[in-house]
């Protein structure tokens, strides 16, 4: 056996781990080798100064001390789970607070447009003055101007509005003989897609009549009957 | 009666609630955990705070024990996971070399000589070789080291270190006989020069 196989064995053989062949064969190995019987050496005291390797000693009040801090924890840990409860509840009517203002917030805004949308649709003043301005130059009076155009081609034809229609904002003026405007002479009559324009507007403010909203808006509650 | 059984008993009675079992279990093993966690890190302080929290750890877990293995076992097991989380979070200390060390002028307190006590040169020596040990120690893996103390320190069978550290015999061994030839290159120039 060469030092190699020795010194590969040396630390099993000096467990006790090595049997029968290979064992006598370290065993003649280290008998005769004075290198393998240095290293031998050397394993066996870094084993044994282990023995030198000392612990400093534990406090005294170790335990008392260890209660102690489990006892201290014991009382926050039942402190803390008594009010959780309490902290669930009010953080959850917190939360269910918040919740229920942020949901009306939402529906208060979306209401906004939606009348806002009605608003426009209903016929804008310039429009008006286009329908009304070429049919005369004389003022309308308060319950034709709010009757508004609720019939273009009626005014054209200088029939009475059928069907009041809500949406301009004008003061009524006092219950007064309503007069038929009949154009004038020298007046230009509306064109023909001025005409179409505004009654497409006119459908769909007679598509809004039906829409409920449209009883919010105060102009309509001033509205008075029609032109007989 | 047999330190087994009585630990199981004890550990069994504190599960019924009686707090004085704990106690008592705390004395007995208090030094093992410290030891055992002291030559882990090499820190007092650090060795003490683990020692403490493997305690308490088995105070919490009193419902879930169940007496299937030795006492010791299921403690050193805590101790081992403990020391190997604290290792883990450890970083390297930064230290300036540019930074002064400072020694106390006249702070050496009085001292009464004691007459059993080694010669100054003994506790140099002692103290030296306290330190080679030590830093040879710790120089080893993780695995190594903690394989070392509880054979060579804690007296424990190769199946009972396989049994902590969750691995087979033969790694035992294996881990061992690594140690050994890292201690030996470790400790061959300090054992060259004495």
């Amino acid at each position: 056996m060469d030092c190699h196989k020795a010194n590969k064995l040396l630390v099993h053989f000096l467990e006790g781990d090595l049997t029968g062949r290979y064992k006598e064969k370290v065993e003649a190995h280290l008998k005769i080798c004075a290198h393998c019987q240095k290293e031998r050496e050397l394993f066996f005291q870094s084993w044994q100064i282990l023995d030198n390797y000392t612990t400093p000693k534990l406090r005294d009040d170790f335990t008392p001390s260890l209660m102690k801090k489990i006892h201290t924890e014991q009382i926050k840990n039942e402190k803390v789970s008594r009010r959780l409860p309490r902290f669930s509840l009010q953080n959850l009517a917190l939360v269910s607070v918040l919740l229920t203002v942020l949901v009306t917030t939402f529906c208060l805004l979306l209401k906004k447009p939606i009348q806002e949308n009605i608003a426009v649709r209903i016929m804008p003043l310039p429009i008006k003055e286009k329908l009304v301005s070429p049919l005369n130059h004389q003022t309308l009076s308060g319950d034709e101007q709010a009757v508004g155009y609720g019939d273009a081609q009626q005014l054209v034809n200088n029939e009475k509005p059928s069907t009041p229609v809500a949406g301009v904002s004008l003061e009524v003026a006092p219950s007064q003989p309503q007069k038929v405007v009949t154009p004038e002479k020298g007046v230009t009559p509306l064109r023909d897609e001025e005409v179409v324009k505004n009654l497409d507007i006119l459908e769909n403010v007679d598509f809004l009549k039906n829409i409920r909203l449209l009883n919010d808006l105060e102009v309509v509650e001033n509205l008075k009957e029609p032109i007989p | 009666m047999d330190s087994f059984d009585n630990d199981v008993q004890l550990m069994l009675r504190f599960q019924d609630g009686d707090d004085s079992c704990f106690e008592q279990l705390v004395e007995r093993h208090k030094n093992r955990v410290f030891n055992l966690a002291y030559r882990f890190l090499g820190n007092h302080e650090e060795a003490e705070d683990i020692a403490q929290e493997v305690f308490i750890k088995i105070y919490h877990a009193k419902n879930t024990y169940k007496p299937q293995a030795k006492f010791t076992t299921w403690l050193y097991i805590i101790c081992k996971n403990t020391c190997f989380k604290v290792l883990r979070k450890k970083k390297p200390v930064m230290v300036s070399i540019d930074n002064d060390i400072r020694l106390e002028d006249d702070s050496v307190p009085y001292q009464i000589a004691d007459p059993n006590a080694p010669s100054s040169l003994d506790s140099m020596l002692n103290n030296e070789r306290a330190l080679v040990v030590k830093e040879a120690i710790d120089s080893l893996p993780a695995n190594q080291n903690i394989a070392v103390i509880l054979y060579r320190f804690d007296r424990l069978s190769y199946e009972e270190i396989a049994q902590i550290m969750g691995c087979s015999v033969t790694s035992v061994k294996s881990l061992l006989h690594r140690a050994k030839v890292n201690l030996k290159e470790k400790l061959a120039d300090y054992f060259k020069n004495c």
